[in-house]
């Protein structure tokens, strides 16, 4: 509260003082500070926010199934039944999204597949929407690793221009990024393999064409980051998606959580089964 | 039992633990950190952990039994290998026997990390910062233990502590208590070369402590890959003694 104009006169030339400095620091080589020992970021939740108005955004639910989310106040949290209909999918995407949701609606699984529930990477850009557990950053000068404390999944962005000449499909697929304004890393992911991959929690699913765009920008207050999202597929939708994401500072180290302990179909739900090694590796 | 956890190493971790925070203003002490960042792959691989020395693992008669439970468990499948099957953490000193490359990373500000392709699992070294507590650790049992670390000239020196025992020492089964302790001890040995030598304290299992030692090549021209359980995973013949099933 400025109560008096001296005060304010005070506050006004702090903060020409500070513009003044901002104007003069070179921001060429100001990265955004993600990086830590002690504090993490923690989404906001599962689903994508929407992008500005008038700009095309993420797949919601099906608007016969109206989708009621543990955010969303008191009431029954209902399953993911994802819109099917939206006409931005091709055939090929509706179809198999419809054969999810029946799978779901006609009781023979109880709980839709979820890729952190059951053990499985997010993909990109997926794994964004993993809630619950904070995700960390590493950051050195040719590369950026992204951690989830959730089963410690991990992605890397190498930082340079160019991707490889081939690129082998892989969960994470490849990354390259770099930095903008200081305050944002820019991720370029191609390379995203479709098995049991999709871009949302409502099982929209994508080909081999998918190329991800992030944005993931750092408050100006360093409390928060927030990621706008461009999702290219022209085999999988008649025009790009974007949508956002947000998280929010907070001060936890990481710590170990290993998704398939104990994390079996003890109810018998017909859940999606937990990544498995029929043979062992070696 | 709660005696044993006091005192762990209490000789000589004490003892670098003052040097290291104390610094004597030798010429080491203002030394730079080593720079072990980098990728790193085996060469070698042995489903039994060699001790150093050789001989047999120094078992007491409740690490005997456990260890013969673990071998009949496993031949007759009513103990599960969940690392393998279901790709759950190794633990330690297993996951110093992966066949797979891993990266160490020095960061971020206040860490090491240590990033293995297996499973994917993720090591935290917390740098110059003491062990956790009894409480925490015995609250939050983790596969690969709570680690802490610190820099002895051109090592790094980590101790780790706080395990479940749902891990095995090797892929043998050798057995392991929650009171086991790990010390590791991780340089350079040539420009190419990284050697980490662990030492094994679980008085209840293991008569004595003991040690295991492992190189591996320096490899920045390989990309850690991702890794699912089940999924088809890198070629790993290479490496003498692995064997797929």
């Amino acid at each position: 509260m400025l109560k008096s104009g001296s005060m304010f006169c005070v506050g006004i030339a702090v903060w020409a003082m500070n513009t003044l400095a901002f104007a003069q620091a070179p921001a060429k080589d100001k990265i955004p500070e993600l990086a830590s020992s002690t504090f993490a970021w923690l989404s906001a939740g599962a689903d994508w926010m929407d992008p500005p108005k008038g700009i095309r955004g993420p797949i919601r639910n099906d608007p016969d199934h109206p989708y009621h989310g543990n955010l969303d106040g008191p009431g029954q949290v209902t399953l993911r039944i994802g819109n099917y209909k939206d006409p931005v999918l091709k055939p090929w995407a509706s179809a198999q999204m419809l054969a999810s949701n029946e799978e779901v609606l006609s009781g023979k699984r109880a709980v839709p597949f979820a890729a952190q529930a059951r053990c499985y990477p997010g993909g990109v850009p997926g794994q964004l929407l993993y809630p619950a557990e904070p995700f960390y950053f590493i950051q050195t000068p040719k590369q950026v690793w992204m951690i989830w404390q959730r089963d410690h999944m991990v992605r890397r962005v190498y930082l340079t221009d160019k991707h490889s000449n081939n690129v082998k499909p892989s969960w994470f697929g490849e990354s390259i990024g770099h930095y903008e304004n200081g305050d944002t890393l820019v991720i370029d992911t191609i390379g995203l393999s479709t098995k049991n991959s999709y871009i949302d929690n409502f099982r929209t699913p994508h080909t081999l064409k998918l190329h991800v765009v992030e944005r993931l920008k750092l408050s100006a207050d360093g409390r928060a980051v927030e990621a706008m999202v461009t999702v290219e597929d022209p085999d999988t939708f008649n025009e790009p998606l974007h949508m956002a994401q947000r998280w929010r500072k907070v001060d936890n180290p990481l710590l170990e959580t290993v998704c398939a302990e104990n994390n079996f179909d003890y109810f018998n739900q017909n859940l999606f089964p937990i990544p498995e090694a029929v043979k062992p590796d070696f | 039992m709660e005696d044993l956890r006091v005192g762990v190493f209490s000789g000589p971790v004490l003892a670098a633990l003052l040097a290291a925070s104390f610094p004597s203003g030798s010429v080491q002490g203002a030394q730079a950190k080593p720079d072990l960042s980098g990728i790193y792959w085996a060469t070698q691989y042995n489903a039994k952990i060699q001790i150093v020395g050789g001989g047999e693992l120094p078992l007491t008669a409740a690490g005997k039994a456990a260890y013969d439970k673990n071998i009949a468990g496993l031949k007759d499948g009513s103990i599960t290998d969940a690392a393998r099957k279901y790709c759950v953490p190794d633990g330690l000193p297993r996951v110093l026997a992966t066949p797979y490359p891993f990266e160490i990373i020095q960061g971020p500000p206040g860490n090491v990390t240590i990033i293995y392709e297996l499973n994917h699992q993720v090591r935290v070294i917390r740098m110059d910062k003491p062990m956790p507590g009894e409480k925490e650790l015995i609250s939050f049992p983790f596969f690969n233990g709570h680690s802490v670390g610190r820099f002895e000239g051109d090592t790094l020196v980590v101790e780790t502590a706080g395990f479940n025992e749902k891990t095995f020492v090797d892929a043998t089964g050798a057995p392991h208590t929650d009171q086991m302790r790990t010390l590791e001890r991780v340089r350079k040995i040539s420009p190419a070369q990284l050697e980490i030598v662990v030492t094994i304290h679980d008085p209840d299992y293991y008569t004595r402590d003991w040690q295991a030692r492992f190189v591996y090549n320096q490899r920045d021209d390989v990309r850690i890959d991702d890794y699912l359980c089940g999924d088809e995973h890198r070629d790993i013949s290479s490496v003498q003694g692995v064997r797929r099933p």
